[in-house]
């Protein structure tokens, strides 16, 4: 297989690490989201129930990509069923 | 006397809890919703799309949804067939435009012109039962000059009753029909040229998925998703094709065959996180593998910065790559043909080869509280193949994306 | 439900201001967004939420759950969720308060009238009243409320703040993004700080002067603040205050409250009822909330 580190690698680094000013910000990162496990409250909800905290927040971007990666790649769904198919694979 | 302050926040928050939206579910507040959005896809000397796209969501009743979604893509441009190149041997060709050929000026027949329009529009209504149970009924058709498909799928959704962890469990069934646009399919490994036909092509897609979404901590969302399905039917493409060669100026070139059954399974998990500076995260990764034996896994990565009167600015990150299809092949092998024929099934589909994908994006927007969300997003992928014609396509994707919320 | 115009909506240095009368008393929102628009359409809810629990649970309606509850002469009630959620939180309040607080002594009244005269009530007359008063004597078992011929229950004293924490949950759910204080009568809610992140101010009102005074100033983003007094209502004779405050075991007002409590929560209706709790106590009140480990204002 084919592995060429692409510009698009070094970007990828970049946004990675865009988010984490330093190696700590990563690791409380890492361990606030998927190492901290809490029963949340109702009244605690506040975060989760805003917009952006969807799984799928922006329901047109995601359909747009579905479509373009499903007429160019062999791979598909995953995120639910449904939705319409076009003649493009 | 001893501290009752814990036991008396507890109970008041229990009298305020009833009717709190559930952490898989936005706000509803307002009646109504529009989004439309357009859409510009540009490969690199291929194809390009435009796309509007429409979507209208209204609450009939406190606990009926309504949402319908408008699609309408124009395509044109040209697109790799399949087949090696064979200077001059043919002069004009049935294409999927139904009015012109190969590109007449390279005389080749490894790209082929494409132009079509497409429709479709889909339907969904979200059921509520006491606030815990979610069922969904959709429906939807798409129309173009050389395909039709029409499903229908439905989906139920249940929360335990602390509202931390969601199951649901969804069924769909496809049914496309495919043809050239000029009619028919293609009879398998004919010659290209031959000219004979079959009927047009059908197919029916079963697809179900099971899924657990849990609210891991206050800041934090993560889901998996189980899908498998099987299709089965026409599953060819009716345009592409795939060319034998004997030596350098001698080559044949025949219609592409694929097998009538293909059974599809992912393993999709998914996350999001607000972190520690108020950034939201969005992470999933994808692991995937049919019985054609491809093996494919994709990573998605978003992170959104957000600040002062509703602007915000998402970078978008995306590595995917698969293992090509058992039945790809570069072209027919000669010695192969020699002592046995044509293989049972042959594809040289470069969508079936190995290949990585890569995508970096930047989304930006700005959000009117109660009013709408406006966002504009330009993205560059870039695809590399290991055994095809052509090594790497490159795309360029621009979208302008308005919401309006209405009372 | 028809929504009545405000008493007045206006923009005050960055957020806007929405103020009417509802639960007999002086309500105001506040909104911190930009958008004016969508402010008055959440002072709105706040309004209207205010109406709907107002004339759900008022005392001095013919046409209510409540109303329904005290002339069923015995009989079984069966209430909705809502009134069944209040009724297990005063069932918790019971217990917490040590028995003091009781939904049932509504019916005192009768004996008591607080209008700043002399008119104290003979002790007979207090211990048949009594008689009709005592959570205890209450069947309740979820949805089914059954009260003896002459109980009634009084939900004013929880009232006022559940309306305060379900208006601001309301407008909440209407825009997550757009924080609000709601002030019901000096019981009020902050859901997050002002844009730019800076603190709500809020004014502690001196119960000596009330209305015209401060004791001094809070600064709040996300808290609930509650104040129980006696302030208005009282009765004077022999030099001797008897407050508005009944011991629901004793039928007589609580022996030196103080003269009023504020506590800060995190809801309106825990802030509420813990300083409601404080001046049941009496003259224990400061040692009261210095063991419950909350912070609060008393003024003797």
């Amino acid at each position: 297989m084919k592995r060429i580190i692409t510009i698009h690698g070094v970007v990828l680094g970049l946004l990675l690490l865009s988010g984490c000013s330093t190696m700590k910000d990563f690791s409380n990162t890492v361990k606030d989201s998927l190492f901290t496990y809490e029963k949340v409250k109702p009244w605690q909800k506040g975060e989760l129930a805003k917009e952006d905290m969807q799984l799928v927040d922006d329901g047109m971007m995601t359909y747009a990509d579905d479509h373009i990666y499903f007429s160019k790649e062999a791979a598909t769904g995953g995120k639910g069923v449904g939705g319409g198919g076009c003649g493009c694979n | 006397m001893k501290s009752i302050q814990k036991k008396l926040a507890l109970a008041s928050c229990t009298l305020l809890s009833h009717g709190l939206p559930n952490a898989a579910q936005a706000a509803e507040g307002e009646d109504w919703a529009v989004d439309g959005s357009l859409l510009h896809y540009a490969e690199e000397d291929r194809i390009t799309v435009n796309k509007f796209i429409g979507t209208l969501v209204t609450n009939v009743s406190e606990s009926d949804k309504v949402k319908v979604d408008l699609v309408y893509d124009t395509m044109s441009g040209s697109t790799p067939s399949g087949a090696l190149d064979s200077a001059g041997s043919f002069a004009t060709v049935s294409t999927p435009s139904g009015a012109g050929g190969f590109s007449a000026s390279s005389g080749s027949t490894s790209i082929a012109d494409f132009e079509d329009t497409r429709l479709g529009v889909s339907l969904d209504w979200e059921h509520t039962k006491k606030r815990v149970h979610r069922i969904n009924y959709g429906s939807s058709i798409s129309v173009e000059k050389d395909f039709t498909s029409f499903g229908v799928n439905t989906n139920y959704a249940q929360d335990t009753s602390s509202r931390i962890v969601t199951y649901s469990a969804g069924i769909a069934a496809t049914f496309d029909s495919v043809r050239r646009s000029t009619g028919g399919t293609p009879e398998p490994f004919t010659e290209y040229g031959d000219g004979q036909s079959l009927d047009e092509g059908s197919r029916v897609t079963w697809d179900t998925i099971f899924g657990v979404t849990r609210v891991l901590n206050r800041r934090t969302l993560g889901q998996i998703n189980f899908s498998t399905g099987l299709s089965e039917g026409y599953l060819t493409d009716p345009y592409k094709l795939i060319s034998r060669t004997l030596n350098l100026s001698e080559t044949h070139t025949y219609f592409e065959d694929r097998p009538s059954s293909r059974q599809r399974s992912s393993v999709y998990m998914s996350m999001a996180h607000t972190t520690r500076h108020d950034n939201v995260m969005h992470l999933s990764y994808r692991y995937y593998w049919d019985d054609w034996d491809i093996v494919s896994n994709t990573i998605d990565y978003r992170l959104k910065f957000r600040y002062e009167g509703g602007f915000f600015i998402e970078p978008h990150f995306r590595y995917y790559d698969q293992t090509a299809a058992n039945f790809y092949m570069f072209s027919i092998p000669q010695e192969t043909y020699q002592l046995s024929g044509f293989p049972e099934y042959a594809s040289a589909d470069y969508r079936l080869d190995q290949m990585e994908g890569t995508t970096v994006g930047i989304n930006i927007g700005k959000t009117f509280p109660g009013k709408g969300k406006l966002r504009f997003r330009v993205e560059q992928i870039e695809w590399i193949y290991d055994n095809s014609l052509f090594d790497t396509n490159k795309a360029l994707v621009v979208q302008l994306s308005y919401k309006k919320l209405f009372e | 439900m028809k929504a009545s115009a405000l008493t007045s909506f206006e923009k005050i240095d960055d957020f806007w201001r929405g103020r009417f009368e509802a639960m007999a008393s002086p309500c105001e929102c506040l909104v911190a967004c930009e958008d004016e628009k969508l402010a008055n359409k959440l002072v709105l809810i706040a309004q209207q939420e205010a109406k709907r629990i107002e004339q759900k649970f008022s005392r001095y309606r013919a046409d209510n759950i409540i109303y329904k509850i005290n002339h069923a002469k015995g009989k079984v009630t069966t209430v909705d969720n809502e009134t069944a959620d209040l009724l297990d939180f005063a069932a918790q309040c019971y217990g917490l308060s040590e028995h003091r607080f009781d939904v049932t002594s509504g019916v005192l009244r009768e004996a008591w009238q607080f209008d700043g005269s002399d008119n104290i009530p003979d002790q007979a007359k207090v211990a048949t009243v009594l008689q009709r008063v005592g959570w205890p004597k209450v069947n309740w078992q979820r949805p089914a409320l059954t009260l003896q011929d002459g109980m009634e229950i009084d939900l004013g004293g929880i009232g006022k703040e559940y309306a305060v924490d379900q208006a601001a949950k309301l407008m909440k759910q209407h825009a997550p993004d757009v924080n609000v204080l709601v002030n019901f009568g000096g019981d009020l809610v902050a859901t997050g700080p002002r844009l730019d992140g800076k603190a709500w101010t809020v004014g502690v009102d001196d119960p000596s002067k009330t209305g015209q005074g401060t004791v001094g100033g809070i600064e709040i983003k996300k808290a609930a603040f509650a104040t129980s007094g006696d302030a208005r209502r009282f009765l004077l004779k022999d030099g001797l205050r008897y407050s508005h405050i009944l011991d629901p075991l004793t039928g007589w007002p609580v022996e030196h409250a103080p003269r009023s409590v504020s506590v800060l929560a995190n809801t309106c209706i825990e802030a509420g009822m813990m300083a409601t709790f404080a001046l049941l106590q009496g003259k224990n009140a400061r040692q009261f909330l210095e063991e419950q480990d909350v912070v609060f204002w008393m003024v003797d």
